[in-house]
């Protein structure tokens, strides 16, 4: 079955058994997961696919919001408008960002992207004129979507799961073309696919541009969504750090890891709130969290795909040889 | 994996949590016999401390109108959901609240982005939200019909300064500001008026919450020669933080005053010591200590939780009241009568008269009362305008 | 001017220590650690709990709050850093951050930390809030006295690392593992040595800076920054690197706030950029052997 039937399948289904009992909240945690989906996806097309760990994803978040907001306060422009200038300003802005630091390996393009966003942060809570600084940026016109107006919890529901749907699709086909194949390549050995005739930097600014326009349109859609943005939910260590650990925990370098991985993590973290001995110790969940982290980069580096795929492996011993394929 | 079999895992996983999600949000109707106040408290993280003190003055004034009767023969609940101190997390958690039809207001936030958010998910899903101490200005500036405030906002904060600095006009001013929507809100809608209409020589540096390394920005205050060195910051921390900042660098002013907030909680005599001694702040008032219902209130409040109260368990407790009164005044038990009782309010309460009014941009803002305390011997003393004052303003003490 | 460059002095003395531990991790196992803060932390709660409880001056305390922090960091390392090694260097990249985020969360349950703010304050404290004037510029006396015990320890790390058989051995794992394993150097132990050594460093630097500022779960993060700032700037594995690093960044910042105009805000932009340009055209930094 083509990919994009199966995915317009589920998408319909969950669009239509959704509404018959979700409330505000529901609603909002799903969009949220959502969201987390889109980021996810975005930091996996450079950190899974191409093996390049940015630890500063969330400056271009921030640029997609930012710019989404500006836009929607003073121009009023759709919705699909807004979210592509904010993605393309991050991707654009992410041009010189790599050619700058692509010549770095490894963890130490890891080191300077952290720096550049924590630049970054530093100048949007400085720089009143242009992000209003720490007060934020409240959105003062309602966004539209295709002309329809988006201002319930339900509207921006529907609207997300069209996004993350969008989204996942584009980098499971981007991973499907030449461009997709020579991220892999350089992720496996730069060296070697230099010496194949791979431009390493090209290739590696190619990944960056996509996967910084996706983290500006899922940014972008972020800050309309919460109608309000500030340098401290959209340029800290914690957002880029989490846009790593969705997609690590649920596999990295596949395209249904940050699904699942988001998918698990958000909803967790809701559903332990209503545990009594979570809510004495706010900080326990994270506490796990962090622990269940290192378990997984330790003794099960490929996420919980890798997890069932094993699990699948051990059940069916010795049959399934067709089950090879490396996802990283 | 075929993709079938992808799909099959992703399918069940997407159900998987819709139905964990569906259980969770239990939709709790009105129950017959109580009504119920929502309010969002950062109850974990870094500001767990200031939730606690919401947390102690709703319960403390929701017992007491119970046991008086309760509002027309039913009591009062209240719900209260973790905002963490988050933004993020407070639109989901304000959300919470308002599903539940049986909370008929909303109240807390505290904290500037997570106020804001609350405001706007109340005015989204027409729930009245009365705000007990959020200071950011935006929120009763975005001419919302369903949040109200009955505490300064933080441009206010500065009011009763700023009559005191009319009366006796400093010649230099050295500001030092927090980079923060609570620093730029004291500035931009409080003292930039007076700074701009008056002679005062007026400098500001501006400094990172949580910043270690304060005395270089001490060192260029010094620069000014400053008659007042006036100090912004949003906790305790930075404001003991600064003050051992200054005596390192021995900066001696006339005066120093902090802008409420971090220098107007006990916090900060604490971490400061003596340090803290006749340093002076201007920010909400803390209620007429000759008042007997006053003292009644500080008393209970001291003996049952073992704390003094400040400024935000007197605007928490106050808060409830307001609401209450609201309720006994609503003509059916729905928000939107609710909305219209609140909207008419006039009280007396021990944190002073509540009114709503637009004015000056705000729209149903209450005109609080703020005055300048001082801190003497780890206790904060009203100090200004005369007739609240319990003792005269003594300048700085220096540094000896 | 003159008072400027002491202060600068004075905290970049403290980045410095700080700095020590996490170049020393660097140079012999090339890990960047992402947890390297929260040592710090775990070394300020540790003199905080003491002189709370027995009222153990925090500069005494150091006998405790490092082998306590180089207790942490062994046991980090040799049950999942060491694994995580074999991922490359961005799994353990992962790995310690999230480390990070587990030691945060761990000491900020209520039974450790809390949530809140701490501070050591008390009576009768010689260094609290005592201000040494000598000539015409001010000192804040614990972080003088710190600078004098970071220069000590300096030395004597100096000497463990020229001396000692175990200091040489690292040293030699550093420069040519397979080498020094071939000689019979178990480098897997040593490697948990050195992880622990450099946390127990950076516990030090918690137990000076305990004296003077604000101790909650998060503030390590406040000096993680930094000290790779200062270990890119110095050279990643040298140890006069790290200490002249620490000093160039504390001045750079304190001149950098104090003259800038604006500067104040701005302020942890300048050591930002030093970060990357160094990091970008001379990776070696100062003193350091190359990337």
């Amino acid at each position: 079955m083509k990919p994009v039937i199966y995915v317009m399948i589920v998408t319909g289904i969950i669009a239509v058994i959704v509404p018959l009992f979700a409330d505000l909240y529901l609603y909002s945690i799903l969009t949220t997961v959502l969201i987390w989906i889109m980021l996810g996806q975005a930091w996996n097309l450079l950190g899974g696919f191409t093996g390049q760990i940015s630890f500063g994803h969330a400056m271009f978040l921030a640029i997609g919001a930012y710019s989404s907001m500006i836009i929607t306060n003073s121009l009023n422009l759709d919705m699909i408008l807004t979210l592509l200038v904010g993605g393309l300003f991050a991707g654009l802005f992410s041009f010189p960002l790599g050619l700058l630091i692509f010549r770095l390996k490894g963890p130490y393009f890891a080191l300077a992207t952290l720096a550049f966003a924590e630049i970054l942060h530093i100048v949007a809570r400085n720089w009143k004129g242009l992000t209003n600084g720490g007060e934020g940026m409240m959105l003062s016109n309602n966004a539209t979507f295709l002309g329809i107006e988006i201002f319930s919890n339900d509207e921006y529901f529907f609207v997300a799961l069209l996004l993350a749907a969008i989204v996942s699709l584009s980098c499971y086909y981007l991973m499907k073309t030449k461009a997709g194949y020579s991220f892999i390549a350089i992720r496996e050995n730069q060296d070697a696919a230099e010496a194949m005739g791979i431009n390493s930097t090209r290739t590696k600014s190619t990944a960056l541009f996509f996967s910084a326009f996706l983290a500006g349109v899922a940014g972008g859609f972020y800050g309309l969504y919460n109608k309000f943005i500030d340098p401290e939910m959209t340029l800290t260590v914690h957002m880029s750090a989490e846009m790593i650990f969705v997609t690590v925990l649920g596999g990295i370098g596949t395209i249904l890891g940050p699904v699942i991985g988001s998918t698990i993590l958000i909803t967790l973290q809701e559903y332990l709130k209503e545990v009594p001995m979570f809510q004495s110790f706010s900080s326990l969940y994270l506490v796990i969290y962090g622990l269940f982290i290192m378990i997984i980069i330790v003794y099960l580096p490929g996420g919980i795909i890798d997890g069932i795929k094993k699990i699948r492996q051990y059940f069916s011993k010795g049959g399934d040889e067709s089950d090879y394929s490396k996802s990283g | 994996m075929s993709i079938v079999k992808k799909g099959l895992i992703l399918f069940s996983f997407v159900f998987i949590v819709l139905i964990i999600s569906g259980c969770n949000s239990e939709n709790a109707s009105s129950e017959g016999d109580t009504i119920k106040i929502g309010a969002v408290l950062p109850m974990t993280g870094g500001n767990a401390v200031f939730g606690e003190k919401f947390e102690q003055a709703y319960t403390m004034a929701a017992e007491e109108i119970n046991e008086a009767g309760g509002v027309n023969g039913k009591e009062i609940e209240i719900v209260i959901e973790d905002s963490e101190g988050d933004a993020q997390n407070a639109r989901s958690a304000t959300e919470k609240l308002v599903s539940d039809d049986g909370i008929l207001a909303l109240t807390g936030g505290r904290s500037s982005g997570v106020t804001l958010v609350e405001a706007q998910v109340a005015e989204e899903n027409q729930i009245p939200y009365l705000i007990d101490h959020g200071s950011s200005d935006l929120a009763t500036m975005e001419g919302y019909t369903y949040v109200y405030r009955l505490n300064p906002t933080a441009g206010m904060y500065p009011n009763a300064l700023l009559d005191y600095f009319n009366e006796n006009p400093p010649e230099s001013i050295a500001h030092i500001n927090v980079d923060n929507a609570f620093g730029e809100a004291v500035y931009d809608y409080g003292l930039q008026g007076y700074v701009e209409n008056s002679d005062v020589e007026y400098e500001m540096f501006e400094y990172t919450a949580g910043e270690l390394d304060l005395k270089p920005i001490m060192e260029q205050a010094k620069g000014l020669n400053p008659e007042v060195v006036l100090m912004t910051s949003g906790n305790d921390n930075d404001a003991a933080q600064l003050m051992m900042a200054a005596n390192e660098a021995s900066l001696s002013p006339e005066l120093f005053v902090g802008t409420g907030a971090g220098h107007s909680i006990m916090g900060f005599a604490e971490q400061a010591g003596d340090l803290s001694e006749t340093v002076l702040t201007a920010g909400p008032w803390h209620g007429d200590k000759n008042d007997e219902e006053y003292q009644a209130f500080f008393d209970k409040f001291t003996e049952t939780y073992g704390n003094e109260p400040g400024e935000h368990e007197i605007e928490g407790y106050t808060a409830i009241y307001v609401l209450a009164d609201a309720f006994e005044r609503a003509e059916e038990l729905n928000r939107e009568s609710v909305l219209s009782a609140l909207d008419s309010t006039d009280l007396d309460t021990i944190f002073g008269p509540i009114k709503f009014e637009d004015f000056d941009g705000y729209t149903n803002q209450n005109r609080a009362i703020t005055d300048v305390s001082q801190w003497i011997n780890g206790k904060m003393v009203t100090v200004y305008p005369e007739d609240q004052a319990q003792q005269e303003l003594v300048p700085f003490q220096g540094w000896d | 001017m003159v008072q400027t460059l002491f202060d600068g002095l004075m905290i970049g003395g403290v980045y410095a220590i700080i700095a020590l531990g996490l170049t020393l991790i660097f140079g012999v196992m090339r890990v960047i650690n992402m947890a390297h803060g929260e040592f710090v932390m775990i070394g300020m709660f540790v003199s905080y709990f003491l002189f709370t409880s027995i009222g153990l001056d925090p500069f005494i305390s150091i006998i405790i709050s490092a082998p306590a922090c180089f207790l942490v960091g062994y046991l980090l390392y040799r049950f999942f850093v060491e694994k995580a090694k074999e991922g490359g260097e961005e799994n353990t990249l992962l790995l310690t951050a999230g480390a990070s985020i587990f030691l945060i969360n761990f000491m900020a349950l209520p039974f450790l930390l809390g949530p809140n703010f701490s501070r050591l304050t008390g009576d009768n404290l010689f260094w609290q809030n005592n201000v040494l004037n000598i000539g015409s510029v001010s000192f804040n006396s614990a972080l003088l006295m710190g600078f004098f015990v970071t220069g000590i320890l300096i030395c004597l790390l100096h000497l463990f690392l020229t001396k000692t058989d175990i200091g040489l051995a690292m040293r030699a794992s550093a420069q040519e593992p397979q080498a020094a394993q071939i000689v019979g150097i178990n480098v897997s132990s040593i490697s948990g040595l050195t992880f622990g050594l450099g946390a127990a460093f950076a516990g030090v630097a918690g137990s000076i800076l305990a004296t003077t500022y604000p101790i909650y779960a998060s503030i390590g993060s406040l000096y993680l920054v930094k000290s790779f700032i200062i270990v890119v700037l110095g050279g990643m594995g040298s140890i006069p690197g790290a200490a002249i690093g620490g000093l160039i960044l504390g001045v750079t910042e304190s001149f950098g706030a104090t003259y800038i105009p604006g500067g104040t805000g701005y302020r942890d932009v300048f050591g930002l950029i030093i970060f990357l340009i160094v990091l970008l055209y001379r990776p070696q930094g100062l003193f350091g052997k190359g990337v």
